[in-house]
């Protein structure tokens, strides 16, 4: 003899059966003490499930998080502008050295009719200017500026990092 | 007050409204809070989990595709953040290396202590024994009025594996609410 199997009871539970297997269970049912056992307990779950409650954290809650929020946000802005700032100190080096080599270094040439002339002149303005370059970028001023550089490698560094490990842990 | 859909409220806070955001939590905060007691087990640590889960939530929202349902989208960080943290505290593996039926293999004594509590409690309390993942799948289906379909999207299974741990869930329940019914009939 065919019962209502663990299956049909939870299509009839979820309104899923055919029509076939409900015909099977409405005439089953009264002629099978242990199968209208099975489907009466099957409903008193389902019908007790249907009654669960929701649950509530504590009452402060929300003004926790968004306090949490709040100081999450005004950290990311700092960051940024620290960020920004030591950019724009990179920026504002980079110039200035340039500005420096250029000011160093006379690019006004005078025209010389005879050529030979003119090279020479230009290979002359070419070496000073070697020379001085040669005596920015050594001794203390290579060890300064490169120190500057350094820091500010680091530093922002760290940063592209936090934010990195930050977005890793929004996708995770 | 106008009653702002997830959208409206999405969009504010995407323009700077941060404060908005709170409505959200007001909304989604008792839901979430269910399922994740049902999953770890714990109530301090529910309440956490639950901080995380919408710190997560506000910093992904510029991510977040208008064209999904948000609750959905909220309930699978919610889901994710409680497998996460039960898996940093290996008592995942413990559950899900327990089947179904060890978990609620309850023996005589056990039964008898339910006795004399109402029904619902009993069944709740049943449902606080079940594995995470049929804990989680019964408490989004029957308290978040969620389809199978979005379950599976949530816990990304297939549709098919979402309707068998309901109905071997449910069965379960069955089972132990037929035994507890046979004991009390023999005493």
């Amino acid at each position: 003899m065919n019962h209502l199997t663990d299956d049909l009871l939870n299509k009839i539970i979820d309104g899923e059966a055919s029509v076939a297997e409900s015909n099977f269970a409405t005439s089953h049912v009264p002629t099978c003490a242990s199968c209208a056992e099975k489907l009466e307990a099957m409903k008193k779950v389902h019908a007790n499930l249907l009654t669960l409650k929701e649950e509530s954290p504590s009452v402060n809650f929300t003004a926790v998080l968004m306090g949490k929020l709040e100081r999450s946000l005004k950290r990311k802005k700092q960051q940024k502008y620290f960020v920004s700032f030591i950019f724009a100190l990179f920026i504002i080096l980079i110039l200035a050295s340039l500005g420096y080599l250029i000011s160093i270094s006379q690019f006004s040439l005078s025209f010389s009719a005879e050529s030979g002339k003119y090279i020479s002149e230009y290979v002359n303005r070419y070496s000073s200017v070697t020379d001085d370059l040669r005596k920015l970028i050594s001794g203390r001023s290579l060890t300064m500026i490169g120190s500057v550089l350094s820091m500010g490698i680091i530093i922002t560094a760290y940063f592209f990092y936090n934010n990195h490990k930050t977005f890793k842990n929004i996708l995770k | 007050m106008k009653n702002l859909t997830d959208y409206e409220i999405i969009e504010s806070v995407k323009k700077g409204n941060t404060a908005d955001f709170a409505l959200l939590v007001e909304r989604y905060k008792n839901r979430a809070f269910s399922m994740l007691k049902r999953m770890l087990k714990n109530e301090p640590e529910a309440e956490e989990a639950l901080q995380d889960c919408f710190l997560k939530c506000f910093n992904a929202l510029s991510d977040f595709r208008t064209e999904a349902k948000f609750s959905t989208w909220f309930y699978k960080i919610t889901y994710n953040t409680a497998l996460t943290r039960l898996a940093g505290k290996k008592r995942k593996i413990e559950y899900e290396m327990k089947s179904l039926d060890d978990e609620l293999n309850l023996t005589a004594s056990e039964l008898g202590s339910f006795e004399q509590s109402d029904f619902s409690e009993f069944v709740l309390s049943l449902i606080d024994k079940l594995p995470v993942k049929y804990a989680a799948v019964l408490n989004m289906f029957y308290l978040n009025g969620m389809s199978c379909d979005e379950i599976a999207d949530v816990t990304e299974n297939s549709i098919a594996n979402v309707k068998v741990m309901l109905h071997r869930a449910r069965t379960l329940l069955r089972e132990l609410i037929e035994k507890r019914d046979l004991k009390r009939e023999l005493l």
